[in-house]
């Protein structure tokens, strides 16, 4: 059987399947909470052939263990008894991984389909050629077996086959009480709603103990990958030209990221009404114009008067 | 400095242009023109620099350029194109040379955006080529592959983008947003 779009899950012998004797329908599969690992591409909660390099591997974790990576196989636990099985349906595992605290287990249910019934309906392939390819015995229900195979009910990670790839598919895992949107991976700005809790950004390599010059409140999350510091840290920022246009709406959207802004322009009055609708901390600094005598004005006395060159710079406003 | 700390994101927006046709640029347009788009600017950015290599902690520049600076053929003129290439120039040699200092510089290029210095150019348009000001608008939207032109806020999603942690790796770059006009 060719492994396609969706992964089998045969039971053995020690997991009593739930849907013995029930329709090849959609059914709930719950498992008691026991840790074990599975692979998306088996999908099987303990005994049995392991893929030797599945695609996803999915944990039950706590807090900000690792939840998928492509370099150890699957583990299976030895201890007996049922296993508390993961799901490869993404959005659920997601959700309810960013959603619990990190001292909780998780706990997955997830529809099943027997799909392998429609499978087993198939001719053999391997019969004799002189009497040509014949039915195979259908498991399931109806054919009295035991052995049910089933399969999630909509996966949404297709398994491809061919050579495995060696970009890194680690994925950055949302701490509970992490920013959202675009701060999601460490945003600089203070998103809407948290004024605090942001994570810093680029500089330099960090000090021994994980801070950066000038950030304060590090803390490691202890992920495998790292890329985990957060710290109590609002970007302070410098856009000139606010008073109208493009310079209006970038100090806003700064603003409303959580960045103070300190807004420059000429035009004072159009520069203090954009600062004062972004209201505090963000303010505003009036840009001067004064001529600058440039080298080629100085040699040339006559072109003093008429060098309409403005030299910038800032003045509090 | 003294009031805020520190200094994480420039944002270098301010700028000047007017309609003018190739043999209508003077001195003193050019001089303006310059003086603001492209001195002002790396003075702003030299000064930016320094206070976020002094503060240790990197930063974000970023550049607010144009596709002229690209060539693109409806510039309101040659000047104004030439310092916003300069800008472009200037924002890759600033990338390479801070990046040491873990500041990241890019540069936006907006195509026709809907700005007052869009409504003066089209205004000036008028006044030079004859016509009405809603056909002048018509022509400029009409050349946009996606039809139609930049609001302000396009450029400040991406203006965000540049300065947040998911750029972290991007400098040195000149982002079009116009629609489709120019590919570069």
């Amino acid at each position: 059987m060719a492994w396609a779009t969706f992964s089998d899950v045969t039971l053995s012998h020690t997991m009593v399947p739930m849907s013995v004797g029930r329709p090849p329908a959609p059914c709930t599969t719950g498992y008691p909470l026991m840790h074990c690992t599975t692979g998306s591409k088996a999908g099987r909660c303990e005994y049995g052939p392991s893929e030797p390099n599945p695609l996803i591997e999915h944990m039950i974790s706590s807090g900000f263990a690792r939840r998928s990576s492509s370099q150890p196989t699957p583990r299976r636990s030895s201890a007996p008894g049922r296993k508390f099985c993961t799901t490869t349906s993404a959005s659920a595992t997601s959700r309810l991984s960013s959603a619990l605290p990190s001292s909780c287990l998780r706990f997955s249910v997830i529809e099943r389909l027997l799909r392998l019934i429609e499978l087993n309906g198939a001719l053999t392939p391997w019969a004799e050629p002189a009497n040509g390819p014949e039915a195979r015995m259908r498991s399931g229900w109806w054919a009295c077996s035991t052995m049910i195979t089933s399969a999630p009910w909509s996966a949404r990670i297709e398994v491809p086959n061919g050579p495995d790839t060696t970009a890194d598919r680690s994925m950055i895992r949302t701490p509970c009480n992490g920013p959202v949107g675009l701060s999601i991976c460490c945003s600089p700005f203070r998103p809407p709603g948290r004024r605090h809790t942001v994570a810093g950004y680029g500089g330099g390599p960090p000090s021994p103990d994980g801070r950066r010059p000038g950030q304060v409140g590090v803390r490691a999350n202890g992920t495998a990958r790292g890329n985990g510091r957060w710290v109590s840290w609002t970007a302070r920022s410098l856009v000139t030209g606010i008073g109208a246009g493009m310079g209006t709406a970038i100090a806003q959207a700064y603003a409303a990221a959580g960045a103070t802004v300190v807004g420059v322009d000429v035009d004072e009055a159009a520069g203090r009404r954009v600062m004062d609708g972004i209201g505090a901390p963000s303010s505003f600094l009036r840009a001067t114009c004064r001529p600058w005598p440039s080298a080629r004005a100085w040699s040339r006395p006559s072109w003093r008067a008429t060098v309409a060159s403005t030299w910038w710079s800032t003045t509090p406003g | 400095m003294a009031s805020h700390g520190r200094l994480d994101v420039v944002v270098n927006n301010a700028g000047v242009t007017k309609s003018l046709g190739f043999f209508d640029v003077g001195e003193a347009d050019w001089d303006r023109i310059y003086s603001v788009n492209a001195k002002g600017l790396f003075f702003v950015m030299q000064a930016a620099a320094k206070a976020m290599r002094d503060g240790g902690g990197g930063g974000r520049i970023v550049n607010i350029a144009s596709i002229a600076g690209k060539g693109y053929r409806g510039t309101s003129n040659v000047a104004y194109a030439g310092t916003k290439g300069a800008v472009i120039a200037m924002t890759r040699i600033a990338a390479s040379q801070l990046a040491r200092f873990g500041i990241n510089v890019n540069a936006i290029c907006p195509g026709v955006t809907r700005t007052a210095l869009f409504d003066q150019v089209i205004d000036e348009l008028v006044e030079r080529l004859g016509g009405t000001r809603d056909e002048a608008e018509a022509r400029a939207v009409r050349s946009i592959p996606l039809r139609r032109a930049n609001e302000p806020a396009d450029i400040a999603a991406l203006a965000v983008y540049l300065a947040s942690e998911p750029a972290r790796n991007v400098t040195g770059q000149s982002w079009n947003v116009d629609g489709g006009l120019h590919w570069d």
